[in-house]
């Protein structure tokens, strides 16, 4: 387990290193100058050098990275140009305000999918299993932004006053008003997700319930609810965790555009507007935010998957740790 | 397979083409339920795309009243501007359909040789450099790439080494970088499945050079990934709208499915629920055939390798 871990752990590293030199580089070709952007087109170039030195734009471009690399590793993200703030500081609250929300949707909608799937698998042809199978289809296929405008127009001009269709309060000035304030965002965010999730339970519960060992605990005398939530649900949750864990990194990228449908203060919009301005040290530092909270999951999902799977890890032994696992 | 062909050339009274379309019938059945109804939403969307622009008026003209709800004149209603909303949403669709299309070719034709060559030399240094630069791709969302190439290029044309590429050039070419690592995974997996088959030792006892070898290979690479590619066109399509949506895609007065949403959610306030409603029911509509279709050309893949 412990090499596993080493091994994924270097490998993460390194791909934040890739991660981050891609955007520093890209960055930095990108054409107009923050200089302008702080002081106007009026200023004098004097005025405009002393700025640049201050900030080490004027630094040869090899210099500038090494310097940014080295206060990075002390986690250093430096200042935004704008307000002299510490990038750090800048991201904190709307990176748990996207977090919060992305973890919710997850628990939230992890578990609806998982009953659903369960319950439409143990009556193959029923109701439920119908209702699975057409609507996990439609589900995935429903933009967020969209349905998130739809949300706005019920909740907001038809029946306003039921649940706020805009805006965040936060959690210490309002905890009721707090969660009201989740609810949409909430079931925007991850009702696709659920859908998956709902779908590779089915799947994987409906081939479980054919297996051999199925077939010894129904011949053994096991209730049929025993067979279904502890025998065979045990090997259908482990593809199933996976899906899970991948979509936990894509829903904290889908958060921009349900942040921008109700007006979330989240990382999705500090990243555009820092982009907006051309506010490098903060458009970087929130990108590779975003990249190392996507590469977290990931990991998570592998361990788990690890945890959960003795095939995988008896296959560790044998072969290398990389292949076994990409493959 | 051949017991059901054989007769069908003896016969010979019907002509070749319709005893093979028969057969072709016999042989893959009636499409289930849910199949037929997203190769429905299909055509529909194709239609959309394709022969209403031909029909409709000029979606940046204005044809009628601000937010005039749906009607004989105007089926869909007209946007803020009076501008055809029908118009402007079959104008987006063929924008959409365009983009998912030649983005996920040109996923497709990158990642296949990345992930087969990644697996030919499975466990070696290249195949753990091309895994962990394609990481890197996958860590950065597409908006993020997308701010990118836009802080760089800007929303207008741009040339590159003395080729123009207008803005929806450079949404292909930004959404199919972004679908690389996934399909390169694909193709890797199902490289890695391939090359413990006999035949692939075979031909290298036989000597072959390794091009002809991953040549044969590829025959039985594709077939799942060109499947697993059609369900790509939904997410394509979704993610030209959601950068539409952003105004990080294809820029006004260009008609877009996400840009018309976009504005739509200007006007919930004044109740124009058309102008959101009924383009995002297009948009839903193609999504869910795709991955209805999708779905049924996986599952016959798997079957088939499977038997």
């Amino acid at each position: 387990m412990l090499a596993f871990l080493a091994r994924r752990l270097a490998g993460l590293a390194l791909v934040m290193w890739l991660v981050t030199t891609l955007v520093f580089f890209l960055l930095r070709f990108s054409p107009g100058s923050p200089l302008f952007q702080m002081q106007g087109f009026s200023t004098s170039q004097e005025s405009r050098d002393k700025l640049a030195e201050h900030l080490g734009l004027d630094d040869p471009l090899p210099v500038q990275y090494a310097h940014y690399l080295g206060r990075l590793l002390h986690g250093d993200l430096g200042r935004s140009i704008y307000n002299n703030r510490t990038v750090t500081s800048l991201i904190t609250g709307p990176l748990a305000v996207t977090l919060e929300l992305a973890l919710v949707t997850a628990l939230v909608w992890v578990a609806i999918g998982i009953l659903l799937g369960a319950l439409a698998a143990a009556r193959p042809g029923g109701f439920l299993d119908g209702l699975v199978r057409v609507g996990s289809v439609v589900v995935v296929s429903i933009p967020s932004f969209w349905l998130g405008v739809v949300c706005v127009i019920v909740f907001g001009v038809r029946i306003p006053g039921v649940l706020p269709s805009s805006g965040w309060v936060p959690f210490g000035e309002d905890p009721v008003e707090h969660l009201r304030c989740l609810v949409l965002p909430v079931f925007v965010l991850g009702l696709g997700a659920g859908g998956i999730v709902a779908r590779t339970m089915r799947a994987s519960l409906a081939d479980a319930l054919r297996s051999d060992h199925v077939a010894y605990a129904r011949a053994a005398g096991l209730p049929e609810r025993t067979i279904l939530w502890r025998v065979a649900a045990r090997g259908a949750l482990l593809p199933t965790t996976t899906v899970a864990g991948l979509m936990m990194g894509m829903l904290v990228s889908g958060t921009v555009l349900v942040e921008s449908v109700f007006r979330i203060p989240g990382m999705g919009r500090l990243t555009v507007g820092a982009f907006a301005g051309q506010d490098y040290p903060l458009a970087t530092g929130c990108s590779l935010t975003i990249a190392l909270v996507f590469l977290l999951c990931n990991l998570v999902a592998d361990l788990v998957q690890f945890r959960l799977d003795p095939r995988l890890r008896a296959s560790l032994t044998r072969r290398r740790a990389g292949t076994a696992v990409a493959a | 397979m051949t017991s059901v062909t054989v007769p069908d050339r003896i016969s010979g009274a019907t002509p070749a083409w319709r005893s093979r379309l028969r057969s072709w019938a016999r042989k893959t059945g009636r499409p289930a339920p849910l199949t037929a109804a997203g190769i429905a939403l299909l055509v529909g969307f194709t239609v959309l795309a394709l022969v209403v622009p031909l029909f409709a008026p000029d979606p940046r003209a204005t044809t009628g009243l601000p937010l005039e709800s749906p009607s004989a004149g105007h089926f869909m209603g007209t946007d803020h501007l009076g501008r055809d909303l029908l118009a402007r949403t079959a104008a987006g669709a063929r924008l959409s359909l365009a983009v998912g299309f030649f983005s996920v070719l040109l996923g497709l034709v990158l990642a296949v040789p990345l992930g087969m060559v990644a697996a030919y030399r499975a466990g070696s240094w290249l195949d753990d450099a091309v895994m962990r630069v394609l990481e890197t791709v996958q860590a950065l969302p597409v908006f993020v790439f997308a701010m990118f190439v836009i802080g760089l290029t800007g929303t207008g044309s741009s040339s590159v080494a003395g080729i123009t590429l207008s803005m929806s050039t450079k949404v292909v070419l930004l959404l199919g970088i972004s679908f690389l690592p996934y399909f390169a995974r694909v193709a890797r997996a199902q490289t890695l499945a391939e090359v413990h088959e006999d035949y692939v030792g075979a031909l290298r006892v036989l000597g072959l050079p390794r091009r002809r070898v991953l040549g044969e290979v590829l025959v039985n690479v594709l077939p799942p990934v060109l499947a697993q590619g059609f369900l790509w066109i939904a997410i394509a399509i979704f993610a030209e709208s959601a950068l539409g949506f952003l105004a990080l895609g294809v820029q006004p007065p260009t008609p877009t499915l996400g840009g018309i949403l976009a504005d739509s959610g200007n006007y919930v306030l004044v109740d124009a629920w058309w102008y959101s409603v009924l383009p995002g029911l297009v948009l839903v509509l193609a999504v869910t055939g795709f991955n209805l279709v999708g779905d049924a050309l996986n599952d016959r893949i798997d079957r088939g390798g499977s038997q």
